[in-house]
């Protein structure tokens, strides 16, 4: 052991080759594209405008418009403050609304780290139950309802205005139709019953603030560019 | 001339675009319907797409992929017009595109010359072909396959616009020639087509006939897999699977009790006729209803009577287990021992050994490689087989495994996979997507209804002897379980004893029922089931029908008149889970039928579930149910009867969601009321790819 020291050749290439490897585990969890880390999620059913929504929030406008997605979008965006300075970066990731990719929803909702789901407030009705399910789905996850991650009920395509219907009615219809879904779904018993403490009490209508999860509700045009409320809930993650 | 041309992301963004005629819709809905219709619902084998617009002549989309780059390539014309060059003009745009491309950039205005040069091009070069004769090459193939092809019958429909082929009138004949027959479809069947005018049938030789069931190739008669080979395969696990736990091989019954002087088990009871109560409990009408009747089939320890759709199943991790059964299905079966790995060195064989070497170090260690239609070949195929063993029907296998072929193409292999264990995951996702489709939420929807005042009407259809009343009264009993007054229509006039089968169930269940006897006209009965219901208040009406064959014209137009009358809320497809290749004939025949041979149609729905956008029967949405028609066809749910028969072959679950887009809602899976359950896509999925 009187030979171990700093200036032997033979510690030296021991401590380099474990430099070396340290170093190559590094730069390969870096190339390999760093996965792992929370993301905030677009959620909602097709057609609401999250594809647009996460082109402007990425790159401040629309460009030339979109069609239905058929892959999830990934990007880091610069979140600004209300002085419009830039106070840090997010990643966020668009999913798909199509019934066939939702399986994808459930493999992300894990390392999510806030959800804004997007519905279009000019087709409500039509699509009020989808966008339920959707909210149904993210509060009742076990690690949203864990970590009590923040959600935002965004009401898309505000522009359109008097076809589009106020933020109060969107809130309240999808609060009805939780309401309705959460009844149901007690009644089938089973995995259910624990996920839906998520939605309190089965006794009183079910309000969205009243929820454990912080859930809040603000209307938003992607298309036009007014995305204020997103990029406030968006400072609160950074 | 064409429309419409575009480029897009697979994420959504459109890149680039450029418009030649100005139409009265939004060119992106057609694009979108594309998605949704075709692309999303893994069709890519089909190169054709047909749009319908709401006001306009319908349009035809082709589209092509650069799946290395993920970017979709789509043309939109006219459907009046046969434009032979689009394919050409698609590829070459693609390459071209391909070298402008920069992630990250949107809109390419230089790229528009680039395109009207590239037409130009192909326009030239397709008047110069044109004084040839055209050769088709697509249907050919198909039917040289000797399946009479869902897929082939659907392009000779869409096709038969185009007749500037003189083979066209002959390829129609073939079509009817092959709706004649059923479609067995098996592997050495080449006896398909007898008509005379295709072009690459041989006539029929008795000699080539397979001998007895030996032809009929891996799946045996009816695909029943030996119970003892199950059971040692899961009994190291020791994990509770829905279909067949391990210990639960069913006892055989020994007969030689009822002979005098046998020796055999002490008979159990088997004999309900007299008191008319529960089996093996002794307990009266009572206990049935109220759940106290303890089921027939081997389940222990859990709660007496209560609906198996209600107790969830054990979602358990598979992915440690899959190494262990992978080593006791490769020692169980010697057959498919050669397995993936077998394919996936049998294709280098051909390369020679080093540069295989050097091309597989070259994939899987560096995963820099863009993988070939080659590369994937020997994997599909094994896929395909593979399916085709678990009892999916062939042309269902063909064209899964083309269109995941098409997507994997030109990808690239994340470093250190596989080729097997890339095309295998990305099965998994295909088939996970087919099969995990948004169910109607029945109970929901009954609520509704009910809000309404007006009761909830569900009509159950399909071939003779599939389970239809079994599976009618199980759900009834379900329904009782949540307290939904329900009410059974007897709308099978025709079957000697199906009224007293109903009258039998009814009894037991405590569900009044509404029956006119035989003879009568089963769309009256039901319509004056419907009234009764209103004034009794009843929330659910389950209105039983006849079995009848797809190909059983008069028939079918009855079942379409009998829909059409009464304008029911969810049409159920009962197809039982033992079918082979005449899944999909049953769907497509009748969601066609249903269809096209109602008394009003508004404009009758397309090919079996491949179109979206013009509805088949308008119906559903005025009492304000919330079935929208994605799939366009009128079955709205499939129920999968006889589950419990099949051990691991599930594959007709894919067929039939494959063929009409519409979920499976209820599994059957024994003869007692309780054996009713929802579909377990993990499950499935996980038995189709073992």
């Amino acid at each position: 052991m009187a030979e171990l020291s700093l200036n032997s050749p033979e510690v030296q290439i021991a401590l380099l080759v474990v430099v070396a490897t340290l170093l190559l585990i590094a730069v390969l969890t870096l190339f390999s594209g760093g996965k792992r880390g929370s993301a905030v999620l677009l959620v909602g059913p097709c057609n609401g405008g999250k594809t647009t929504l996460f082109y402007r929030l990425k790159e401040g406008s629309a460009g030339l418009g979109t069609v239905a997605s058929m892959q999830e979008n990934e990007g880091m965006v610069q979140v600004r403050n209300d002085k419009d300075r830039v106070v840090g970066s997010v990643r966020v990731m668009d999913l798909p609304g199509h019934p066939r990719l939702r399986s994808k929803l459930e493999q992300y909702l894990k390392d999510a780290s806030a959800v804004v789901l997007v519905i279009d407030s000019v087709e409500l009705t039509p699509n009020k139950t989808e966008a339920a399910e959707d909210l149904f789905e993210v509060l009742t996850h076990p690690t949203v309802a864990r970590r009590r991650t923040p959600v935002l009920l965004a009401c898309n395509k505000a522009d359109l205005e008097t076809q589009a219907h106020s933020v109060d009615f969107c809130r309240r219809t999808i609060e009805k139709q939780l309401d309705t879904m959460r009844k149901t779904r007690l009644a089938l018993g089973g995995e259910a019953g624990r996920a839906l403490s998520a939605l309190g009490k089965g006794d009183k209508p079910l309000q969205l603030a009243a929820l454990r999860s912080p859930i809040s509700v603000g209307e938003i045009s992607a298309e036009k560019g007014e995305v204020a409320e997103v990029m406030r809930f968006l400072a609160k993650m950074v | 001339m064409l429309d419409y041309v575009l480029a897009f992301e697979r994420g959504g963004a459109i890149l680039w675009a450029l418009q030649f005629t100005s139409l009265r819709h939004n060119p992106l809905e057609a694009i979108n319907a594309l998605i949704r219709g075709c692309l999303l619902e893994e069709r890519l084998g089909d190169n054709t797409f047909t749009f319908n617009p709401k006001s306009g002549a319908p349009q035809t989309l082709k589209w092509t992929f650069h799946n290395g780059l993920g970017l979709v390539f789509v043309a939109v014309y006219q459907k009046t017009l046969s434009l032979l060059y689009v394919d050409e003009l698609l590829t070459n745009v693609k390459e071209e595109f391909v070298s402008v491309y920069k992630p990250g950039q949107r809109g390419y205005r230089q790229f528009d010359e680039t395109f009207n040069r590239l037409l130009r091009d192909a326009e030239s070069r397709a008047d110069a072909a044109k004084k040839q004769p055209v050769m088709r090459s697509g249907p050919p193939a198909n039917a040289k396959q000797g399946t009479q092809a869902v897929g082939a019958q659907a392009k000779k429909g869409t096709q038969a616009g185009k007749d500037d082929d003189d083979t066209g009138a002959a390829r129609k004949g073939a079509a009817n020639g092959a709706v004649g027959n059923t479609s067995d479809g098996s592997a050495g069947g080449e006896d398909g087509d007898h008509s005379g005018g295709e072009d690459n049938v041989r006539a029929f030789d008795v000699s080539k006939l397979p001998k007895g069931m030996a032809g009929r190739g891996a799946r045996g008669v009816r695909g029943r897999p030996v119970p003892g080979a199950g059971g040692a395969k899961v009994s190291d696990s020791g994990k509770k699977k829905e279909d067949a736990p391990a210990p639960k091989v069913k006892k055989a019954r020994n007969w030689n009790t009822m002979l005098s002087g046998g020796k055999g088990d002490t008979p159990t009871r088997i004999d309900y006729t007299e008191e008319g109560d529960g089996p093996g409990t002794g307990a009266s009408d009572m206990d049935l209803v109220s759940g106290a009747s303890a089921s027939a089939t081997e389940d222990e320890g859990r709660g007496v009577g209560v609906s198996r759709m209600d107790v969830e199943e054990d979602e358990y991790d598979d992915s440690e287990f899959e190494d262990d059964e992978d080593i006791n299905n490769g020692a169980g079966r010697a057959g498919s021992g050669a397995g993936a790995s077998g394919s996936a060195a049998a294709a280098p064989k051909k390369q020679g050994l080093l540069a295989s070497f050097v091309n597989s170090l070259a994939m899987n260690v560096v995963g820099k490689a863009a993988l070939s239609r080659a590369d994937v070949e020997p994997a599909l195929a094994e896929m395909k087989r593979k399916l085709m063993e678990r009892n999916v029907a062939e042309e269902i296998a063909a064209q899964v495994c083309d269109s995941v072929g098409r997507n994997l193409e030109g990808q690239r292999l994340a470093g250190f996979t596989g080729v097997a264990a890339f095309v295998r995951n990305a099965f998994e996702e295909a088939l996970s997507g087919i099969l995990n489709k948004r169910s109607v939420d029945v109970l929901l929807d009954i609520k509704k209804s009910q809000a309404r005042g007006k009761p909830y009407v569900i009509v159950f259809c399909g071939v003779n002897g599939v389970g239809k009343s079994t599976n009618l009264a199980k759900i009834a009993y379900w329904l009782g379980s949540h307290n939904i007054k329900c009410m059974i229509a007897a709308c099978d006039t025709f079957r000697a004893g199906a009224v007293e089968q109903l009258k039998t169930h009814c009894a037991r269940l405590r569900v009044p029922l509404y029956e006119r006897g035989y003879e009568k006209d089963p769309a009256k009965v039901a319509y004056e089931a419907v009234r009764q219901a209103e004034k009794d208040g009843v929330h659910v009406v389950l209105v039983d029908t006849a079995g009848r064959m797809q190909d059983n014209q008069p028939l079918m137009r009855a079942l379409s008149n009998l829909i059409s009358m009464n304008n029911p809320n969810l049409v159920l497809f009962v197809g039982e889970a033992l079918v082979g290749n005449d899944a999909v004939d049953q769907l497509t025949k009748f969601n066609k039928s249903l269809s096209d041979l109602a008394p009003t149609t508004a404009g009758a729905g397309g090919p079996g579930g491949a179109g979206e956008g013009t509805g088949a029967v308008g119906r559903g949405q005025a009492d304000g149910s919330a079935l929208t028609r994605r799939h366009g066809g009128v079955i709205d749910g499939i129920v999968l009867t006889k589950f419990d028969t099949i051990d691991e072959k599930v594959g007709a679950a894919l067929s039939m969601v494959y063929t009409s887009g519409a979920p499976v809602m209820f599994v059957g899976c024994g003869q007692t009321y309780v054996d009713l359950k929802k579909l377990n896509v993990k499950s499935v999925v996980k038995s189709l790819l073992k």
